[in-house]
């Protein structure tokens, strides 16, 4: 019995800091140090780890498989959770014209699942540990909140969870087009709608966009999406006006961009 | 032949009771607790119903643990023996060396598993808390597995420690295993980036190295897709008892040889 | 043969360049006690290794109840008790004994009944429950001659015994090794205790530099000079021989 008695106290211990950790956050080492306690201990190192997290929830995505592609920010992309098994299928087809190897051969059956299993509606919340993991390592890993904010709304059809990490993640982010463009498609969900919240999140874009001296790639998807749904919301309100005005700002950004022409179509449909 | 099997009962019981006073076990649990009652209790974004990082995590550390508990005792087998001159009364008994070699390895198996069913247990009962289903082909399929590992694990050790010193032996395997596991299976990728020399060795070394990662059946049993065909079963099975025997041979070889 | 219970003829054995032992011819009869003796490095422990079959010799041949002693049948008979030697620290002295019990290959029944009965032999029923690592470096030779005892050998090999005993567990040591070659055992042990090798020796076999300058009697080497072992033996080992 006696033996046992330092691992109790380790135990107890653990169990303290945890309390503790819990009762008076403000107390902590890690608070007084200025970041959470991973920050503190991982430093520069949490980019990566907070990458390999998002890249964990992908594979948790495909049932387990690390697909070593971005099929979830595909499906992000193009909003269409559609797998392309094909894909795989020719993966494996390439393996096998091969020479054969034995090893390989162990490792493709024991590690690959014979169908594919994708994880969708509640299931999917198997991923949120690996996002909760990848923004707490790194708060301003755009790609983890937003592929988070699409799980939920998308594939758990959880509105409610995706409006909290979607105000978490512009909360923290408040300078990233694509946080305040998911916020504002956050509020435009059913469960959690707020037209006045969701367009004040769109504008809030393009002021981004236009205090920028120059867009990012990654910037257009947001901008030119919040730019369409604002179009949208004014086109149900025949708001001719706030229509102009999105196309003039829709020219200076970029004159050829599909959405641009879309304002444009709805504008002359007005006249 | 009763006489040999009694021998190797006393071997294995001693390793088993060594396992039990060592405390290893006791500080794992512990150790185990204060890292997984936290974890059950997370609610990522105040989500609850994700079960399988749970299981992921509680599966990692199994094996890091069984790791850990093979190194060790497959390590200090024989050093331990030499260390305190147990060794000389014990060959002075009627007992041959092989039979020592087979009989402390058995022992140090035998201790190995035993750990590994009390974490597998444990991993076992939590799922089923939850309302898991976890009696399956695919869990007894990965405890086999594991267990296998377990097995080469101790018999790399053993031999190891008649290579080298303890702590080199101990620690390059520490090195060595984990990056097999994780990496194991992308050797031939990266010796398509190099070449020459290199190339050479880094094939090489991915026919020759231990292929920990076989064993490996956690993605199964978290995302449930069920157990490996019997003919994969079979061919890792195979891999594992062939390897751990070369392993065992040398370490008879370099026992034998070895001056007393 | 038969008389004999181990026969060196003609053994050396060498470690690189270093000859341990050099061309020895030794013997030891049934129920003969024999002192091993000689000074450190002179090739004692090379010998008792090679006559319990841990090394073997790179020339001559050792014979063990008339076999080869590193066939493991043939150690069945023996008892060897080590220098030194730090039984496993975690385990008592009864789970000890019952280990080396299953080794030897003994029924439980057999161990159990040994067991007690040599755990009062070497004064250690008290402190038997009790883990080896508490014990003294004296309980812990007590614990293995108990152990060398176990399979109730014909012959004893014990590499100095009287280390790390004290006066009184030295004296009841003696009186033991008396009691067993009263029982017709045979007994061969090196040591440095000249006084106790005196006391319990028929013979006494000293070596110097890996060879035996002197094997006979105990009364045949102190009537040489009429002193004490003690003196005789430093007399032999400066002379290298006996006259």
């Amino acid at each position: 019995m006696k033996r046992l008695i330092p691992y109790g106290a380790l135990a107890v211990l653990g169990v303290l800091v945890w309390v503790l950790s819990q009762v008076a956050p403000a107390q902590m080492p890690q608070a007084i140090a200025g970041g959470d306690m991973l920050s503190v201990l991982l430093g520069d190192a949490k980019k990566d780890i907070s990458g390999a997290m998002v890249h964990e929830a992908d594979s948790y995505f495909h049932g387990g498989v690390d697909m070593d592609c971005h099929h979830l920010h595909d499906h992000h992309d193009h909003e269409h959770a559609h797998h392309d098994h094909e894909h795989h299928a020719e993966e494996d087809h390439d393996n096998e014209t091969e020479s054969f190897d034995p090893w390989r051969w162990i490792n493709a059956h024991v590690r690959a699942p014979e169908i594919d299993r994708h994880l969708d509606g509640g299931k999917a919340v198997e991923m949120m540990p690996w996002f909760w993991v990848a923004v707490k390592s790194d708060p301003h890993n755009i790609d983890a909140w937003s592929t988070a904010w699409y799980s939920a709304s998308h594939l758990m059809k959880d509105e409610a969870l995706a409006l909290r990490i979607a105000t978490e993640g512009q909360r923290l982010n408040p300078e990233s087009l694509e946080m305040a463009c998911v916020l504002g498609r956050a509020y435009r969900a059913e469960a959690t709608r707020d037209q006045a919240k969701s367009e004040a999140m769109f504008h809030k874009v393009l002021e981004l966009a236009e205090d920028k001296k120059e867009l990012e790639e990654s910037d257009e998807l947001p901008l030119f999406s919040a730019l369409g749904y604002l179009a949208d919301s004014a086109r149900h309100r025949n708001d001719t006006q706030k229509l102009t005005v999105l196309l003039n700002a829709a020219r200076r950004f970029a004159p050829n961009h599909p959405t641009t022409h879309a304002i444009e179509r709805m504008l002359e449909a007005r006249r | 032949m009763k006489g040999s099997m009694r021998r190797i009962g006393a071997l294995v019981k001693l390793s088993l009771l060594e396992l039990w006073r060592r405390n290893d076990m006791f500080a794992l649990l512990v150790l185990s607790l204060v890292l997984l009652v936290p974890l059950s209790l997370a609610r990522p974004f105040g989500a609850s119903g994700a079960t399988r990082y749970f299981d992921e995590v509680a599966l990692l550390l199994v094996w890091g643990y069984s790791l850990f508990i093979a190194l060790g005792i497959g390590g200090r087998l024989f050093t331990s023996e030499f260390a305190n001159r147990t060794v000389y009364p014990l060959l002075a008994k009627p007992v041959s060396r092989g039979e020592l070699l087979v009989g402390k390895y058995l022992g140090a198996v035998t201790a190995s598993w035993s750990a590994l069913a009390f974490f597998y247990a444990l991993w076992a009962g939590a799922s089923l808390l939850r309302g898991g289903e976890c009696l399956t082909v695919c869990f007894f399929q990965a405890f086999i597995l594991h267990a296998l590992f377990a097995a080469l694990a101790v018999a790399a050790a053993v031999e190891g420690s008649f290579l080298l010193t303890p702590s080199a032996s101990t620690t390059l395997l520490a090195i060595l295993f984990p990056s097999m596991f994780f990496f194991g299976r992308h050797l031939p990728d990266y010796a398509e980036n190099v070449s020459g020399v290199l190339r050479w060795l880094v094939n090489a070394f991915y026919w020759i190295a231990p292929h920990v990662e076989f064993f490996d059946m956690r993605q199964r049993l978290v995302h449930g897709w069920g157990g490996v065909e019997a003919g994969v079963f079979l061919a890792v099975v195979g891999y594992g008892v062939v390897y751990s025997a070369v392993l065992l041979f040398l370490a008879h070889f370099l026992f034998k040889r070895k001056r007393l | 043969m038969e008389d004999k219970v181990f026969e060196l003829d003609g053994v050396s054995r060498s470690f690189g360049s270093l000859k341990a032992v050099d061309n020895l011819t030794l013997s030891l009869g049934k129920g003969e006690v024999t002192g091993f003796l000689g000074t450190n490095g002179a090739g004692k422990t090379t010998t008792i290794k090679m006559l319990i079959g841990l090394i073997r010799p790179t020339s001559g041949t050792v014979r063990l109840f008339g076999g080869d002693p590193t066939v493991s049948a043939t150690r069945a008979r023996i008892g060897y008790m080590p220098e030194i030697a730090y039984y496993y620290p975690y385990l008592n002295v009864r789970e000890l004994l019952s280990f080396y019990g299953g080794v030897c290959g003994m029924d439980k029944q057999t161990v159990k009944a040994r067991t007690d009965e040599l755990l009062e032999e070497v004064e250690l029923v008290e402190a038997a429950k009790r883990p080896l690592k508490t014990y003294s470096k004296g309980m812990l030779q007590r614990a293995g001659i108990a152990q060398a005892l176990l399979n109730d050998p014909d012959l004893l090999i014990l590499d100095e015994p009287f280390t790390g005993l004290d006066p009184l567990a030295r004296i009841h040591f003696r009186n033991l090794l008396k009691k067993l070659r009263d029982q017709g055992k045979s007994i061969f042990f090196s040591s440095h205790e000249l006084g106790e090798t005196e006391l319990l020796c028929d013979n006494v076999a000293i070596m110097k530099k890996g060879r035996c300058i002197y094997h006979g009697p105990v009364d045949r080497l102190a009537g040489d000079g009429g002193g004490n072992l003690e003196r005789l033996f430093l007399d032999v080992l400066e002379k290298g021989g006996v006259a």
